[in-house]
């Protein structure tokens, strides 16, 4: 029994000393994985010279950071301006939801960054700065700070900062990723709305382009609706939103054209039957409304409720459709 | 009267939790269709209720004034109501001022010196 327990004790030593020789790689594994083998598709050096810069105020990095987002994606703010929209005074700090719910309400799409160094230095390579939460102390005892990324070197292994009084900060890919990592490598970027973030996702773009259509600004997601297409040719999110926009803009024509487009790219989705239905209806083009929204229930899912709903609203409107016995 | 404001403040705050929801009768919402499977069936229209006027009393309760409050939690979507509520104190809050990050860069960078360059 102790030559096992001692055999167990060796073996784990060993583990501990293979643990502490491979110390950088647990520590800091993201930077381990890119600084000895540059992402082929990633220059050598970016910098992005004219995002501008704005000292922070003390406590509002929050602020500052997103202003200078937001300036570099074409709003003209100031970070005096958006302190009212993510400063939490009693926490002398911004929340970072609030720092991606703010740009929605100036019309801008903010898009929160998978956790990916690489991710990171796409964005700068591809023009947009990226907004990053540090902790310059312990996870246990934190103290949380945003900065702007806005270039990297692979040559001297360092990122440029914008970051509290400093307009230019370098800082080697080690110290920014042991700074960066305790918030689960929290970062987003700013994008206006003609223009999709270089490492974006088809689903989780098209649900902050939804949250921006829901925040009432449809002029703005119109136009990122059809940028998503321009990324995702035949996205349903694409479609179904570039007709939800044109329709809540007034534009019935145009509408119909989207959710029609809509239902021949995805003929096994019911909203976009459901919605082309309903469309139609408004339109006066009854007889193809109500096989649209036959389809629509047929199809079933989960929105069958609000299929059965317009084929009930189509079915008493018209003369064309086959009224049930009363 | 403060009492009377507030409960005015509350009700209109409540009022303004239906308009998110009030879409075109009969169509279906990008948002809808953008969701996952499973964030449709998790909306539950009580819960947010509760949840978005908690978040809004928080916000006060942190120095916002009651509307701005109000217009905060107002341009959040459901989801991220529904991410902060009731952790609002709990979660990181991006501060630090001018010369805190120096102490803290001079032990991180030390920490660092110390395991990767000091082989």
């Amino acid at each position: 029994m102790s030559a096992l327990y001692r055999k167990a004790r060796v073996i784990a030593g060993f583990l501990f000393l293979g643990a502490l020789l491979n110390g950088c790689a647990l520590i800091l594994p993201q930077t381990e994985a890119i600084r000895d083998k540059r992402p082929a598709d990633l220059p050598v050096h970016a910098e992005l010279t004219e995002v501008p810069f704005f000292p922070q105020e003390e406590f509002q990095c929050g602020p500052a950071a997103i202003a200078m987002a937001m300036n570099a994606a074409g709003a003209k703010v100031t970070p005096e301006a958006m302190v009212g929209q993510v400063y939490l005074p009693a926490r002398k700090g911004s929340l970072q939801i609030e720092m991606l719910v703010a740009p929605r309400r100036h019309g801008l799409i903010a898009y929160e960054l998978e956790p990916q160094f690489g991710d990171l230095l796409r964005e700068v390579a591809a023009g947009t700065p990226v907004v990053v939460l540090e902790n310059y102390r312990l996870r246990v005892w934190p103290l949380w700070h945003y900065a702007v990324i806005v270039g990297y070197d692979f040559d001297k292994g360092e990122v440029i900062r914008r970051s509290g009084t400093r307009q230019r900060q370098t800082m080697p890919f080690t110290v920014f990723e042991y700074v960066w990592k305790d918030e689960g490598y929290w970062a987003m970027v700013v994008v206006p709305p003609d223009r999709v973030p270089a490492t974006a996702t088809e689903e989780r773009y098209g649900q902050a382009v939804a949250a921006l259509e829901r925040s009432g600004n449809f002029k703005n997601a119109h136009i990122a609706y059809n940028a998503m297409l321009g990324r995702w040719p035949g996205s349903l999110v694409g479609l179904m939103g570039s007709g939800n926009t044109a329709y809540a803009l007034k534009d019935l024509a145009s509408a119909e054209s989207w959710f029609r487009d809509a239902t021949l790219a995805h003929p096994e989705a019911p909203a976009a039957f459901n919605n082309y239905a309903h469309v139609l209806a408004e339109r006066g083009r009854l007889k193809e409304a109500l096989a649209a929204a036959e389809r629509a229930v047929s199809l079933g899912g989960p929105l069958l409720s609000a299929s059965l709903k317009t084929l009930e609203e189509i079915r008493q409107r018209g003369p064309a459709g086959p009224r049930k016995p009363e | 009267m403060r009492a009377f404001y507030k409960l005015v403040a509350k009700v209109l705050i409540l009022s303004m939790i239906w308009m998110p929801f009030s879409i075109q009768a009969g169509m279906v919402g990008t948002d809808q269709v953008a969701a996952s499977a499973q964030d449709q069936m998790n909306r539950d229209k009580v819960a947010s209720f509760v949840s978005r006027s908690d978040v809004a009393s928080q916000f006060e309760a942190l120095g916002l004034s009651a509307s701005t409050a109000k217009e905060r939690v107002d341009a959040m979507t459901q989801e991220e109501v529904n991410r902060i509520a009731g952790k609002i104190d709990a979660l990181p809050a991006g501060a630090s001022d001018a010369w805190a990050w120096v102490a803290g860069i001079l032990i991180v960078g030390l920490i660092i010196w110390a395991v990767w360059y000091k082989k």
